[in-house]
């Protein structure tokens, strides 16, 4: 007996001291180091670095569509210049922007939703709208290179039941989801409030005037983008150019949206940490010829004189071998060599050739636009003082009865260095018009031509599969060739001509 | 007769408070056979059989539960934060795992022979892991409790003394080991999980229904295609025989889409040691051995495509340098049998000058440029897969014990002084240029090397004194 009642006794005891050990888990299982909820300015901050660290800093710039632009091109490991993909670069392209930006920025949009009833001194409606327009960003870089993608069901993995295969929604609604939903929205908010909200916003620093000039001027890129797919289209952008109180638009280089870098580790230029140890990329072939034909003062900004003999030589994209890097020209020191060199987001010689282009396909007159653009960009690069020279050139003075094509190529040499932008408007312009003359050397693809999208990230196939093959049934995407060629995205109507005649071989 | 019983419960606090008790009991037994039946044979001196059922219960890291905010350095002097980008489990359950021996002690011919056997099952279920989820949801990964996974197998422990004399005995030890892993099923709707997926182009899968550790990427076209389906229905191509071969330009053709390039499960592991013992003097070595199990060397892949490695730079057939020009008798002569893949992804040979072929024809004549062959390693991960099989002789050991006298004064019986060596020669392997067992981890991710410094061989002395 005396044994037996020891032994329960011994028993209780231990499940005594194991129930009450118990008590401080919760706070045990809290993390001392890692926040769960923190100020929204400061994750704004982390999408403003990371989010055009990723497109006009990162591989999708350097290595893809930099060089699809015939703007930049690949000297060493040339396969992508040659439309050849790395399938985890898809992933990464697709997925970052989800997890990364457009994550943190559904936080900061949570976080701030109820400005109106906010008390601090300091309102957030600002921060809202200027995370909406980020987002609308995101999501036109996203669609601009994919086609359909998930847009009203994405980013519910914070939701308990939310769903974590969203559907891929076409282009067309996403495109005009945000230009009369999420950007007159944030047009809405930013023309109520004048309130800096913080410095933590490090591309305004916290100007909500800015952000509304840069959420127009979002509107007016993908209006004019849309406007040979959506017959509204113009009718819009005239709404807008008709009201300029109401749709202010960025119109200086000094409202230029772009992120500038401290230039001190470890914020320094992305591009030129990327070459800071290897020298992968140079200029391309295409580029040069255009500014060498036009005597461009841009030149000696965008290249370096080739270390051979001082002459600017490109290197013709999607070639066969890798050409001597001496005979090369590797790019400008202000694009690429500059610690502190910022990356561009939507630039004002932009907003000046949309308006040019309006013009000139709606009946009217583009010159004084067309002009202005070529100015801004000549300016912010330090050589404004030979506009004059430059726009009498001439390849460059404006004739109407070729004004789209001038204003779009003109729109393509001075958006240098933002690849996505001028991968989708060459796309739709068919200029310049030698990337459509020639086909490259070494094409992964021969009679092919240029790709018309990018191909879709193989994971989404092992998680989310369905949603995915819906999505190409549904957009006629052939399962050869990566599905990048053979099914146009939305607002790109018009074929792409096809090369008939190939890229002459280099004589290295 | 033993018999062994535990009991056990578990409170954890990485686990939420509804799922954090578990509980989980054992019991083994052991029976001396030849002492229960009373027996005294000099050929079976000694049996005893064992089995064990048990029950392990786990739980996981702290700090799972709640999502945090990581922070990057200060952009301009401004904080910047980022959410984590694993979503935080919902309802959160502990592991278990079930594990089953039985097993078998045999002691034979008074000891000098001895055999070991036990035959194992362990099923894991609900294991806590990550899975990925598609990035659109705002997040690479997911924690939940996965599914069921099964590992069973055999352990052998071979013992011999074939010659015991006064002054000398020579041991001889051989250990086996047999190990499959099964994916049973996998939680809500995966229908696959991946242990490693890398940028070179290769993911390890676990599947229910077909075995564990399936390598799968891009590769190149071979005579035969087979399908293999897995427990959801999924079809997954595999080619085997020889390789075809482009007559146009003697290169390798790239699969169109991602197809099982092998295995990392090894078929079995040990090892055999001889023990000499004459006099004072002490001799043994080790050897170790693997059969089956690939690995994927970067090295190798990599290597090739930069041309850094030899074989980018060796001598053809022609007598030629591979790199010197096709014209002039240069280039690689592929190994393989012409052939192409038509629109519909079917196989079809071709003949030297690429009219169709009804059977296979061994490619002689198409040489492609050393760079364009090496180059075209690109995209083709199977090129740098091999067989990881290897026989090593992993440990070797000579020593001496001395028994002098003034030592057992200091209270020291006895002194053995050895000489010894560890990783000392691989003396069979099927890896070109690295050691096969170079992997990145010894965790889930098996079975792939990238660029990992050698192993290294050690050779020392050891004095062992014994009080």
């Amino acid at each position: 007996m005396k044994k037996i009642a020891k032994i329960s006794l011994i028993l209780l005891f231990t499940i005594g001291l194991g129930l009450s050990c118990t008590k401080n888990f919760e706070e045990m299982n809290t993390s001392p180091n890692s926040p769960t909820d923190v100020p929204a300015i400061n994750v704004f901050t982390n999408v403003c670095v990371n989010s055009v660290g990723q497109w006009l800093g990162g591989w999708i710039q350097h290595t893809y569509l930099g060089c699809w632009s015939q703007q930049w091109t690949k000297i060493q490991y040339i396969d992508e210049d040659k439309y050849q993909l790395r399938a985890a670069q898809m992933d990464d392209f697709f997925g970052t922007p989800y997890s990364g930006a457009l994550k943190n920025l559904k936080i900061v949009l949570d976080k701030t939703a109820n400005y109106a009833e906010t008390t601090d001194d300091f309102r957030d409606d600002g921060l809202y709208a200027a995370a909406l327009v980020l987002t609308a960003w995101n999501y036109s870089q996203l669609t601009d290179c994919f086609g359909d993608v998930p847009y009203f069901n994405a980013v519910q993995g914070f939701e308990a039941d939310g769903d974590l295969t969203p559907a891929y929604d076409p282009q067309e609604l996403i495109y005009k989801s945000l230009i009369d939903t999420v950007l007159v929205r944030a047009n809405d908010i930013l023309a109520g409030t004048n309130e800096n909200f913080g410095a933590g916003d490090v591309i305004y620093g916290g100007d909500p005037g800015l952000w509304r000039k840069f959420a127009n001027s979002l509107r007016l890129r993908l209006l004019n983008r849309a406007s040979d797919a959506w017959t509204q289209a113009d009718a819009k952008i005239q709404e807008m150019l008709a009201d300029p109180a109401k749709w202010p638009l960025i119109s200086s280089n000094d409202e230029t949206a772009k992120l500038a870098y401290p230039g001190a580790a470890p914020y320094k230029n992305p591009i030129y940490n990327t070459l800071f140890t290897r020298t992968d990329q140079g200029i391309s072939q295409t580029s040069v010829d255009f500014m060498k034909k036009r005597n461009d003062p841009r030149l000696p900004v965008f290249a370096q004189p080739r270390s051979l003999d001082g002459d600017f030589v490109g290197q013709q994209n999607g070639a066969a071998r890798q050409p001597p890097i001496p005979k090369r020209s590797l790019l400008g020191v202000a694009i690429a060599y500059a610690p502190d060199a910022p990356l561009f987001l939507l630039q004002y010689c932009e907003v000046e050739f949309f308006i040019a282009e309006h013009k000139a396909r709606t009946g009217g007159n583009g010159q004084a636009n067309y002009e202005a653009g070529i100015r801004a960009s000549l300016d912010y690069w330090g050589v404004g003082a030979d506009a004059d020279a430059y726009i009498a050139g001439a390849d460059v003075a404006y004739n109407s009865s070729k004004a789209i094509q001038l204003i779009t190529e003109q729109k393509w040499m001075a958006i240098f260095g933002q690849g996505v932008e001028a991968y989708a408007e060459i796309r739709r312009t068919h200029t310049p018009s030698r990337i459509f003359e020639y086909e490259l050397e070494a094409t992964e693809y021969p009679g092919r031509g240029l790709p018309l999208r990018l191909a879709y990230s193989p994971a989404e196939e092992s998680y989310n599969g369905k949603n995915l093959n819906e999505a190409k049934t549904r957009q006629g995407i052939e399962s050869i060739d990566n599905g990048m060629f053979g099914a146009r995205v939305w607002w790109d109507v018009k074929p792409n001509p096809i090369p008939t005649v190939k890229d002459p071989q280099i004589d290295y | 007769m033993y018999v062994d019983l535990t009991a056990r419960n578990d409170w954890s606090s990485t686990l939420p408070i509804e799922n954090n008790s578990y509980f989980y009991p054992s019991v083994s037994t052991g029976l001396i056979l030849t002492e229960a039946l009373g027996m005294k044979s000099d050929i079976l001196s000694f049996a005893k059989l064992r089995a064990g059922w048990a029950m392990v219960g786990s739980d996981t890291d702290p700090y799972q539960l709640k999502g945090t905010f990581g922070s990057a350095q200060p952009f301009f002097g401004n904080p910047s934060l980022s959410y984590t980008g694993t979503i935080p489990p919902l309802g959160l359950k502990p592991e278990r795992t079930k594990s089953m021996e039985f097993g078998t002690d045999l002691k034979l011919l008074k000891n000098r022979v001895g055999i070991d056997f036990t035959w194992y099952k362990d099923n894991t279920t609900d294991q806590i892991m990550q899975i990925a989820v598609s990035s659109t949801t705002g997040f690479g990964a997911k924690m939940i409790n996965a599914g069921e996974i099964q590992n069973s197998g055999i352990e052998l422990l071979l013992t011999g003394r074939p010659v015991q004399t006064k002054k000398f005995n020579w041991d001889i030890t051989l250990n086996y080991g047999r190990n499959r892993s099964q994916v049973i099923s996998l939680a809500e709707d995966l229908t696959f999980l991946n242990l490693y997926a890398g940028s070179w182009g290769m993911q390890v899968q676990a599947r229910p229904g077909m075995p564990y550790g399936i390598m799968y990427g891009r590769g190149i076209v071979r005579e035969t295609k087979e399908i293999e389906v897995d427990a959801n229905g999924n079809e997954l191509i595999h080619y085997t025989g020889r390789p075809l071969v482009n007559p146009s330009n003697g290169m390798y053709i790239r699969t169109s889409q991602d197809i099982i390039l092998g295995n990392v499960t090894p078929d079995f592991t040990g090892g055999i040691r001889n023990s000499f013992t004459y006099g004072d003097w002490d001799f043994s070595f080790l050897i170790d051995f693997r059969s089956g199990g690939d690995m994927y060397s970067i090295t190798k892949w990599f290597g090739c495509y930069s041309g850094v490695l030899a074989e980018t730079a060796a001598i053809n057939v022609n007598g030629k340098n591979v790199r010197d020009p096709v014209e002039e008798g240069g280039g690689v002569l592929a190994d393989g049998v012409y052939g192409k893949l038509d629109a519909s992804g079917n196989i079809v040979f071709l003949d030297k000058d690429g009219n169709e072929s009804a059977t296979p024809i061994v490619n002689t004549e198409a040489f492609a440029g050393g760079q364009d062959f090496f180059e075209g390693f690109w995209g083709k991960t199977e090129l740098g897969i091999y067989d990881a099989s290897f026989v090593k002789l992993r440990e070797f050991n000579l020593g001496y014990t001395f028994k002098p006298d003034w030592l057992r004064k200091v209270g020291i019986s006895s002194m053995n002084l050895s000489l010894i060596g560890r990783n000392l020669w691989i003396i069979w392997k099927n890896m070109p240029h690295i050691d096969p067992e170079n992997s990145f981890s010894a965790g889930n991710v098996q079975g792939v090397e990238s660029n990992m410094i050698p192993t290294s061989r050690s050779i020392g002395f050891n004095l062992r004194l014994t009080l």
